[in-house]
């Protein structure tokens, strides 16, 4: 028979009541504005399209500006853009009448690791 | 009084613990302060990028660079006006200042003070009836 390590009873014990200490200590936690910042970016691509509807190509230079390669836009229900986001995501849908009366629907969704 | 080598070395581990458990506690308040001092940059330059967006202001255009619609009595949120360009004053509240504001680029106001940790806001709109961004920067002291 091998020797091994032997842990009496009062051993075990304070090993698990130290690992429990280590394991619950307080975690400080990260607070960010990051996803009101998006969701401020995001209406202010649909407000200003509200003023001056882009067309398609338009519209997807516009997100470029603002988030780089890391958005989606779907407009009247077609996907011009799709990036699938790893974590969380947020996302701005906005229904705008253009001068000749007729209703577009524009959506954006932003991914951040957040 | 008992002196044993087994009560020295428990009380040495449990001092080492009480000592680590310490540093902890010391860093992570450390760690909380700076973050609550980021919090609190970020809140203020979101802010008044928002409200430089938002709103239109007479006497400083930092806080409200919009065009006012006077037929429809409201501000023109997001449509920025070239006269507000010639209104940009300083902002500064308790230990947060505007450093700068960017138009396509070009500095439309910029503060000499020097801050500790700055950050900068990147808003879209439309000025004079051209898309272009607003960079917003704030600092701490």
């Amino acid at each position: 028979m091998k020797k091994g390590f032997v842990f009496s009873l009062e051993a075990a014990l304070a090993l698990v009541v130290i690992a429990s200490a280590i394991i619950f200590l307080p975690q400080v936690e990260s607070v960010t504005l990051d996803e009101l910042m998006i969701l401020q970016q995001e209406n202010d691509l649909l407000k200003v399209w509200s003023y001056d509807p882009p067309s398609d190509i338009e519209a997807m230079a516009d997100c470029t500006t603002m988030f780089g390669n890391n958005y989606s836009l779907t407009i009247d229900g077609r996907e011009l853009v799709k990036k699938p986001c790893a974590k969380r995501a947020v996302a701005s849908e906005a229904r705008i009448v253009n001068e000749l009366l007729l209703e577009q629907t524009f959506k954006i969704e932003v991914c951040f690791s957040g | 009084m008992i002196f044993s080598i087994d009560a020295m070395i428990a009380f040495t581990i449990t001092m080492l613990f009480v000592l680590g458990f310490l540093f902890y506690i010391s860093n992570a308040t450390k760690e909380s302060v700076s973050q609550s001092e980021h919090f609190y940059l970020e809140e203020k330059t979101l802010l008044l990028a928002d409200s430089l967006v938002k709103n239109a202001n007479i006497e400083n255009s930092s806080l409200g660079a919009c065009v006012m619609d006077f037929e429809k009595n409201r501000v023109k949120s997001n449509y920025l006006s070239a006269l507000a360009l010639l209104n940009f004053k300083p902002v500064e509240k308790e230990r947060f200042f505007l450093k700068s504001i960017e138009t396509a680029g070009t500095k439309a106001f910029s503060s000499d003070k020097i801050g500790k940790e700055c950050i900068a806001v990147k808003r879209f709109v439309l000025f004079e009836g051209v898309k272009q961004t607003v960079t917003v920067t704030g600092c701490i002291e």
